[in-house]
């Protein structure tokens, strides 16, 4: 088993302020393309497999773009393993492939945007889980802090963190971007570029 | 969102608390080894957990940094083995095409003995022939080899066609692929030629290939895994790309398969009359430049007709020797 530690923060960070914005106006457009929700899950979690498994995040020029390729080619294997060649998932795959070329409007998403969504994510949290995740992420106490803060135990923090999370994760599934642009097939170069 | 993505949130809650040990992240591995998808959502929640950190300035009372300061966290990522996709598809080539499979046995065990062998394939044929030196060479359509394993070279003459090599490893004799003036040189290694008129086109799979002209004096250019290009017959090689998924989606007839992604409907017409004598013919010139992506068997050109008449709404019209759209 390999674990790698060392670029890891780096990459958590770039995921976190590059990828995750642009989640759900993936989530929606791949309803739009008629997939289920689990369906929709599964080729989400495949996304981010795929980018765990990047060495390097120095190539991806523009984030969205790329998350929303990965989608696509995770797509065409599955129809391709399947057998399966519906004309009306061909045809969406391929506008899926042309939001490539649309500059994401998201495209530099600033540090003050950036503060102010993840504001909102915390205070939209229940109460009790609220006060767990401002006493942890805002004034950066340990869980043991935050228990003592709260007259709490450690256990129920633990337990009021994940849910927090899982509602957190839940709005970066749902958060309404602005909308994706989708335009005609891009006339592009073929086969081979000679 | 699923249950997967709630028990991710409870494993970076965990890791977050102060009860994290040996045994935990060895349950944690488990969950992780067990399913791509566990790893998928678990580095997606750990990224959003990171990124709460942001709001660490507003209990500082500073102005906004720039670049935040992550704390460097223990987090520690699995990764489980996950063979590259490639991979699984040679393993299982051949299950695409009935044609292919029915003849890869017979001939490929026969050939398997010998130093010298010539191959031809018909129209619509797909070989898969294990070579003496435990290289495999997989043949497309309408192409013939001429194979010839020497003490001190394996030399392939690519007559006609296309062909790819999985080139078992043996230093003391490179593996020579000669297509017109156009030489490909492997060691151990994974590439296919494909023959035209006025050169050949290279595609690489699995590690590095040299490629020159006899016509010309130029140095053999290196190309690695993943890389595509076209050698002129009359002149050196210009220009390489870096493309592992039109490689991948080029090499496709390994499996009886043609993969269209963004594809005109000319150059997808194209690719099935190289496989099939019932000949597709683009009626009106206009539906020539209309783009289409999907994965069609290479044999059988009326799915794909009815696909494109369901996607274009433009009539088709199927005989027995032909099919003619528009």
């Amino acid at each position: 088993m390999t674990a790698r530690s060392g670029m890891c923060t780096k990459h958590l960070a770039f995921v976190g302020s590059q990828i995750l914005p642009h989640e759900a106006g993936l989530r929606q457009w791949l309803t739009r393309a008629g997939l289920s929700a689990s369906e929709r899950d599964d080729l989400v979690q495949e996304v981010y497999y795929r980018l765990l498994r990047q060495t390097s995040f120095d190539h991806i020029e523009d984030p969205r773009a790329y998350m929303y390729r990965t989608a696509r080619n995770i797509m065409l294997e599955q129809i391709r393993k399947n057998r399966v060649v519906s004309i009306t998932t061909v045809q969406n795959i391929d506008e899926l492939g042309s939001i490539d070329i649309a500059p994401s409007p998201e495209q530099a998403v600033s540090a003050r945007r950036e503060l102010a969504r993840v504001m909102g994510f915390i205070e939209a949290l229940p109460a009790r889980c609220r006060a767990v995740f401002e006493l942890r992420k805002v004034h950066g106490l340990s869980q043991a802090e935050t228990a003592r803060r709260l007259s709490l135990s450690e256990n129920i923090i633990e337990k009021e963190t994940a849910k927090g999370l899982s509602l957190i994760l839940k709005r970066v599934a749902e958060d309404n971007p602005p909308p994706a642009d989708i335009v005609p097939a891009p006339t592009r170069n073929a086969h081979v570029n000679y | 969102m699923s249950t997967i993505d709630d028990i991710a949130a409870q494993w970076v809650a965990r890791q977050a608390s102060t009860q994290w040990d040996n045994e935990a992240q060895a349950q944690l591995d488990d969950w992780l080894m067990a399913d791509v998808r566990h790893q998928g959502a678990h580095f997606r929640a750990q990224a959003a957990w990171l990124m709460l950190d942001r709001a660490s300035v507003m209990g500082a009372g500073g102005s906004v940094p720039e670049v935040p300061e992550f704390n460097d966290t223990p987090f520690v990522v699995t990764l489980a083995p996950h063979p590259p996709l490639t991979r699984r598809r040679i393993l299982t080539t051949l299950g695409g095409g009935a044609v292919a499979a029915s003849l890869t046995v017979g001939l490929g065990l026969a050939y398997a003995l010998k130093d010298r062998v010539n191959l031809t394939t018909e129209v619509g044929e797909l070989r898969k022939i294990p070579l003496k030196d435990r290289s495999i060479a997989s043949v497309n359509t309408d192409s013939r080899l001429e194979i010839d394993l020497k003490t001190s070279q394996r030399d392939i003459r690519l007559i006609r066609g296309e062909a790819w090599f999985d080139v078992a490893k043996d230093k003391t004799r490179p593996f020579v692929v000669a297509a017109g003036n156009v030489r490909v040189r492997a060691v151990g290694t994974a590439f296919s030629v494909r023959k035209f008129d006025h050169g050949a086109e290279v595609l690489v799979t699995e590690g590095v290939v040299e490629v020159w002209n006899t016509n010309t004096d130029t140095a053999p250019a290196r190309l690695t895994a993943g890389t595509r290009t076209f050698a002129p017959d009359a002149a050196a090689l210009k220009t390489v790309e870096f493309r592992p998924d039109a490689v991948d989606r080029a090499l496709a007839w390994r499996e009886g398969q043609i993969a269209l992604d963004n594809d005109t409907l000319q150059t997808a017409v194209n690719e099935f009359n190289r496989y099939n004598s019932q000949k597709i013919r683009l009626a009106d010139p206009a539906l020539n430049d209309a783009r289409l992506v999907g994965w069609f068997r290479t044999d059988q050109p009326e799915t794909f007709a009815r696909a494109v008449h369901g996607a274009l709404n433009v009539t088709v019209n199927i005989r027995n020797d032909e099919i003619i759209i528009g």
